[in-house]
């Protein structure tokens, strides 16, 4: 503390002077609010014509003015976006000074002290302006399938606070840090800024949350413990999910995974440069840190009744466990592999399995992408796509797409797989295909044409057309005649106090779709113990929201590109291809948000 | 989930609500500018569901004065009895404040014994404020009998200022460069016997407000105003404090405050309670730092005259009771002032009540809105500009 000898009233209040115009004022109060300085008051001063204002704020014990001068018929941007204390300030100089102040949160509208039909304050009506006020989830918030709170997390890290950032998206999405590198963000395809081609990248932004949260810790603590016992099969990010959320509201869980670690789909298919194995496992320890969860690996389950006996609840998130076949001649041949096992080999058992020279993947889906990726890396000049339809019905992202042809991989669209003639080098035959009427899905159906079958001679041939689910018969529980198994509303089994969710239910779906199943479920089962369930996802009320009042410029700005490794090192390593934001990158990103969940 | 209702009521500045069922219907309910627990007139509208504040619009601009403008036409020196009208709690404060920006401007150096005297009829006025919003809480809560008991004890308080000066309320015992009266050894000696009865009273009041259960169950956990969101709503004085952070202006030491020693008294609970027991336990420190300051007070003169008028501009602030006080003059070298800003710290604190009700309920009303201490008058002292 400072305690100088008695000198002067008011030890330094020496009068750090600053001058700025209408213009740039939202740039200095955003330097000035960086610097944490607190809002006092504004003076203003009348000179006739023109206008001077001084903005008064308190940097430790000082006291920094900010003088803006301005014409009184000039529109001034209110800072109450940046300085919400600010609006009765403003508002009184719009009242008294007859300034117009643009953006003000909240606007009384000039009746805040004094207006032209109340003479006398006497007079003064005793009703407010109403200016309507609206609330949104924000667009991004809507398209997210499990409703992760993209607005605020990235005003949170727009504030200079990545740690509160992480834990924001961990209400509804327990591994953000994964989900930062493979989500496929949905919520930029809903942002505003996608109508000039630059959404907000709020899959980086996340990213950049969990890059600056030491050790993936969270602030969430487990509630006391109800003494309820339930099993998760699986430990996919659906079983982890679940498993966090359940644990965080007291429950003992014990997860069983079938392999050595967690991860699932997420672990054996999503390829290192992509997603780096060692912070999924990071990741997926601190959940199970924070919820005390036990973890059985190598524990494969066959039979639910010696778990039914033991267990209050079974959650099943088995996920998709076989692969779709090709159902054409020769496809056992050697040399064909399964784009699974190709990329379990790589990056599970860290092989590196001999492809030959040229390769062709069979299949338009973002594992088929991978698959092929993968290739590259491993050694293959010549890596070629072929799918039947054309790129605008591909399931694969468009992200996706754009990464593999920049890494010099061939697509063929319109030709589907006839026969495979086994010998070295494998010939596949070929044939084209046309669009006809719309199918089930919606997409165009493919219909051969007779006559067009061509052959080309590869190496090695991958298929990837799809994953299947398959249960073991013991488990007892109704399935679909796809095998998936059949849920009600509420995500139980046809046995009581059996739950399944993610892949098993819906086929493969999205990592965020599946961790969306595993908080729902842990809500439902928290409930079915006559618990409150997880939180539903709502708009945080308390936290102070206000459209930026330069809108314009915010618009206008481009968006942060982000820093990648270079092709050459690309394929010739498995490291990871974007290396993320740093601060500045960060900050610029997230302040290019319009924050339109708030009165649009 | 998509369905949004037009509110028709704005939210608060600072949090605002939202409508997810379109079958829902929400009320309006008007508190003030006319209300029984409302000391001066605010008018804050409420929006509610069933009980459940959802959103408030605060509307001010019942009572403003002119102040600000009266002191552009006055005589610079005589602004001083002006500026103490503009809080009749603690007046005295207004007016040393002042001064200190004039004599600020025009370099007048105060003899420290006026110093002294200044903190200490600082700490006078800072003792019965707090007494007084004390005893005006335990009747917003509904304890009246502890309203009348405290009332009765800060009676003693306003015999003092009458001793001192000859008035119950304003003291005007401030001049520019010092001071008008003097503390002698004879005033010194009815301070220190007062005091020390009085402070046996309040003493006696300790179990009370720190075990109370009936006060207790009415504030503890009501208006949580979070440590993180203080700063940056602006919150000042015993609301901030009560939040956990240490933000005093006193701690700069401007008066006698830098010789006197004093740790800001914090709470960590964020609530209606700690924003209490810190005004109760400032009441306390009041009794010490005026004691010491007596003990310490050397002797000299209290008044340095100036000659000069002011030229230039100046930032000052203080500690008020209710929290960090403002003053911005500007002076042009002629007797008039071309400016004074006045900025009271409950015009401060009021986007953090917006905050601090959202999410209660209608019965804790009351208390949330008496622990920001609110002085409604001092607030709107705004300058009306005469069309030209």
């Amino acid at each position: 503390m400072i305690f100088l000898a008695i000198q002067h009233y008011e030890i330094k209040s020496k009068l750090d002077d600053l001058k700025t115009t209408p213009s740039e004022i939202s740039l200095v109060i955003n330097e000035l609010k960086s610097q944490n300085v607190r809002f006092l008051t504004i003076t203003a001063l009348d000179q006739d014509e023109s206008i001077e204002l001084v903005y008064h704020f308190e940097k430790g014990i000082d006291v920094i003015n900010l003088h803006l001068k301005s014409l009184k018929k000039d529109v001034i941007p209110s800072i109450t976006s940046v300085f919400p204390a600010a609006f009765i300030a403003e508002n009184e100089l719009q009242d008294l000074f007859k300034l117009k102040i643009s953006g003000i949160n909240v606007d009384l509208g000039g009746k805040s002290i004094k207006v032209e039909d109340s003479p006398t304050t006497l007079l003064k009506p005793a009703v407010g302006p109403e200016p309507p006020i609206l609330r949104f989830y924000g667009r991004c918030r809507e398209e997210c399938p499990s409703m992760v709170n993209a607005p605020k997390y990235i005003r949170q890290i727009a504030q200079g606070d990545p740690i509160a950032a992480y834990n924001t998206v961990l209400e509804n999405a327990a591994l953000p840090a994964c989900l930062g590198r493979v989500c496929f963000a949905p919520c930029q395809e809903g942002c505003r800024q996608e109508k000039n081609d630059e959404p907000i990248q709020i899959r980086l932004l996340k990213r950049y949350a969990a890059d600056n949260t030491p050790a993936l810790k969270s602030k969430f603590k487990r509630s006391k413990s109800s003494g309820k016992k339930i099993a998760i099969v699986g430990g996919g990010p659906s079983g982890v999910a679940c498993a966090f959320y359940l644990g965080l509201m007291g429950h003992n869980v014990t997860l069983y995974e079938k392999t050595s670690k967690c991860g699932g789909a997420m672990l054996w298919g999503i390829p290192k440069y992509r997603l780096p194995k060692d912070i999924l496992e990071l990741e997926v320890q601190a959940r199970f840190k924070d919820a005390g969860v036990t973890f059985k690996p190598n524990s494969d389950i066959t039979d639910l009744k010696p778990l039914q006996k033991e267990y209050d609840a079974i959650y099943l998130a088995l996920g998709a466990s076989g692969s779709s076949k090709l159902m054409i001649e020769g496809e056992n041949s050697e040399g064909v592999y399964d784009f699974r096992d190709v990329l379990r080999m790589v990056n599970v058992e860290d092989k590196t399995p001999n492809l030959g020279k040229s390769v062709a993947v069979i299949g338009g889906g973002n594992s088929s992408i991978d698959a092929a990726r993968v290739a590259r890396r491993l050694g293959a000049d010549k890596v070629t796509m072929y799918y039947r339809r054309t790129e605008k019905e591909m399931p694969a992202s468009p992200l996706e797409i754009h990464g593999a042809i920049a890494e010099g991989v061939n697509f063929e669209y319109l030709v589907g797989p006839l026969k495979i003639n086994s010998g070295k080098p494998l010939k596949l035959m070929l044939q084209d295909m046309k669009l006809g009427e719309p199918d089930a899905s919606g997409r165009r159906r493919p219909e051969p044409i007779p006559g067009s079958e061509f052959t080309v001679e590869v190496d090695s041939i991958i298929t990837a057309i799809g994953q299947t689910v398959g249960i073991p018969s013991d488990f007892g529980v109704q399935v679909t005649r796809y095998g998936t198994i059949v849920v009600n509303d509420n995500y139980e089994t046809s046995i009581k106090g059996v739950y399944a969710g993610g892949d098993v239910v819906f086929g493969p779906k999205s990592v965020i779709e599946a961790l969306r199943d595993g908080k729902k479920v842990a809500s439902v089962i928290d409930k079915s113990f006559n618990g409150k369930g997880w939180p539903e996802p709502s708009i945080d009320m308390t936290e102070f929201v206000a459209r930026p009042s330069n809108l314009d410029e915010i618009k206008t700005q481009e968006k942060v590109e982000c820093r990648e490794l270079s092709l050459e090192a690309r394929i010739l390593s498995f490291d990871e291809v974007e290396l993320g934001f740093n601060v500045d990158e960060a900050l610029r990103e997230a302040n290019r948000c319009w924050r339109c969940d708030w009165n649009e | 989930m998509k369905h949004f209702v037009k509110l028709t009521v704005v939210g608060g500045a600072i949090g605002m609500s939202e409508i997810s069922n379109k079958t829902k219907k929400y009320s309006v309910l008007p508190f003030g500018p006319q209300h029984p627990v409302l000391p001066e007139p605010v008018h804050l509208k409420f929006l509610v569901d069933e009980e459940k504040i959802v959103d408030v619009l605060p509307n001010l601009g019942y009572v403003h004065r002119g102040i600000e403008r009266g002191c552009e036409l006055n005589d610079y020196k005589r602004n001083i009895y002006l500026t103490e009208r503009v809080c009749g709690i603690c007046n005295f404060i207004h007016g040393a404040t002042y001064s200190a920006g004039i004599e600020k401007i025009t370099d007048t150096e105060v003899p420290i014994r006026a110093k002294y005297l200044r903190s200490i009829w600082s700490e006078l006025q800072r003792l019965q404020s707090h007494l007084l919003w004390l005893g005006l809480f335990a009747d917003a809560i509904g304890f009246e009998s502890l309203f009348m008991q405290i009332w009765r004890d800060r009676e003693m308080v306003l015999s003092l200022n009458e001793k001192t000066n000859g008035h119950r309320i304003h003291l005007e015992t401030n001049l520019i460069g010092g001071a008008r009266k003097d503390i002698d050894e004879s005033l010194a000696k009815v301070y220190k016997e007062d005091l020390s009865v009085l402070r046996k009273k309040v003493e006696a009041l300790t179990p009370v407000f720190h075990k109370d259960p009936g006060i207790k169950q009415k504030c503890e956990g009501k208006g949580i105003l979070p440590k993180s969101k203080a700063r940056f709503l602006g919150a000042v004085g015993p609301v901030i404090r009560g939040s956990g952070l240490k933000e005093d202006i006193r701690m700069t030491g401007y008066e006698a405050y830098g010789q006197l020693d004093f740790e800001p008294i914090v709470y960590n609970g964020e609530d209606a309670y700690s924003r209490m027991l810190v005004r109760f336990d400032e009441t306390l420190q009041a009794f010490d730092l005026i004691d010491k300051a007596l003990k310490q007070m050397p002797e000299g003169p209290i008044l340095n005259k100036n000659t000069k008028f002011p030229e230039g501009s100046t930032v000052v602030r203080s500690e008020q009771p209710r929290g960090e006080l403002f003053y911005y003059l500007e002076g042009n070298g002629t007797n008039k002032l071309d400016r004074c800003k006045i900025r009271t710290p409950t015009a401060a604190n009021i986007p953090p009540l917006v905050n601090m009700l959202i999410g209660y309920e209608v019965p804790d009303i009351p208390t949330i809105v008496h622990s920001i201490d609110p002085c409604i008058s001092c607030t709107e002292r705004i300058v009306y500009l005469k069309e030209k």
